[in-house]
């Protein structure tokens, strides 16, 4: 029985291309006829973002980037439009936009639980969604307990910054490979893919590995 | 993960979309090629 293929994928929380990009790679995984094996990697896309922001992301980008509110919105609508194709739908009215070192660091806890997935899941529909905050310690915990986790150990952890160590080293990690946007997915740590491909371009890379790492008799 | 980090080799299409810094913009070639695509439907 052949191994899984590895897929390290880099991500950050408050990434509209990260979720469409996870359903077209979860498209491509289902279809595959292999095992693939994931884990989620830090990558904090704005990392001095204040934890508390008045606004939506529309204003934030509006206001960080100098960018015309209407662009925004246009290029909002775009984004939203690719999501719902996906089966996503974005709720920008609702958004909190944070700082999402405490959701990275909820990301490793969960992995330390063997639980990482069903927590990017979580925290992805929380953000995009449910109009969710995802930077701070009590929204996170509840979040969190919602899952079944203990609620008194995660905001002791997220307190204490118990995983921020390995948010800083997955960030790290992504420097060293040259990762500069996300999502990006490194298949047995040897293949790069950067951002949201279609379906049918992740479901030729899964070939493409597979056959890479068990070159046909 | 390997402490040593080999360099990747890409696949894929590299114009996909990705969120770099704080901006997550939808590549502008991307608005053409699905332009031209529902032109070529209309065609059909």
């Amino acid at each position: 029985m052949s191994k899984p293929i590895k897929v390290d994928i880099w991500s950050d929380v408050q990434c509209p291309w990260c979720y469409i990009g996870k359903r077209k790679f979860e498209a491509a995984v289902d279809a595959f006829d292999g095992d693939v094996e994931v884990e989620y990697h830090s990558f904090e896309l704005a990392p001095d973002t204040p934890v508390e922001y008045d606004g939506t992301p529309a204003q934030y980008l509006a206001e960080r980037k100098g960018l015309p509110m209407p662009q925004v919105e246009q290029m909002i609508e775009r984004v939203r439009g690719i999501a719902s194709s996906v089966g996503l739908e974005y709720d920008y009215e609702h958004m909190h936009q944070t700082n999402t070192v405490k959701a990275h660091e909820l990301l490793h806890y969960a992995k330390a639980h063997g639980r990482q997935l069903e927590m990017k899941e979580a925290l992805l529909k929380s953000y995009f969604l449910d109009g969710g905050h995802v930077g701070r310690i009590d929204d996170l915990a509840d979040l969190a307990a919602g899952l079944g986790f203990d609620r008194q150990d995660v905001v002791r952890a997220l307190s204490e910054n118990q995983y921020l160590p390995a948010v800083k080293a997955d960030v790290a990690q992504a420097t060293e490979y040259g990762i500069q946007g996300v999502p990006f997915f490194v298949f047995e740590g040897q293949f790069g893919v950067s951002g949201a491909q279609e379906t049918a371009t992740f479901a030729n890379v899964l070939e493409q590995v597979r056959n890479a790492k068990e070159p046909a008799a | 993960m390997s402490d040593a980090i080999p360099q990747l080799q890409i696949l894929g299409d590299a114009d996909a979309a990705s969120c770099d810094g704080d901006v997550c913009e939808l590549p502008e070639h991307r608005d053409h090629a699905i332009m031209n695509r529902r032109l070529d439907e209309d065609l059909v």
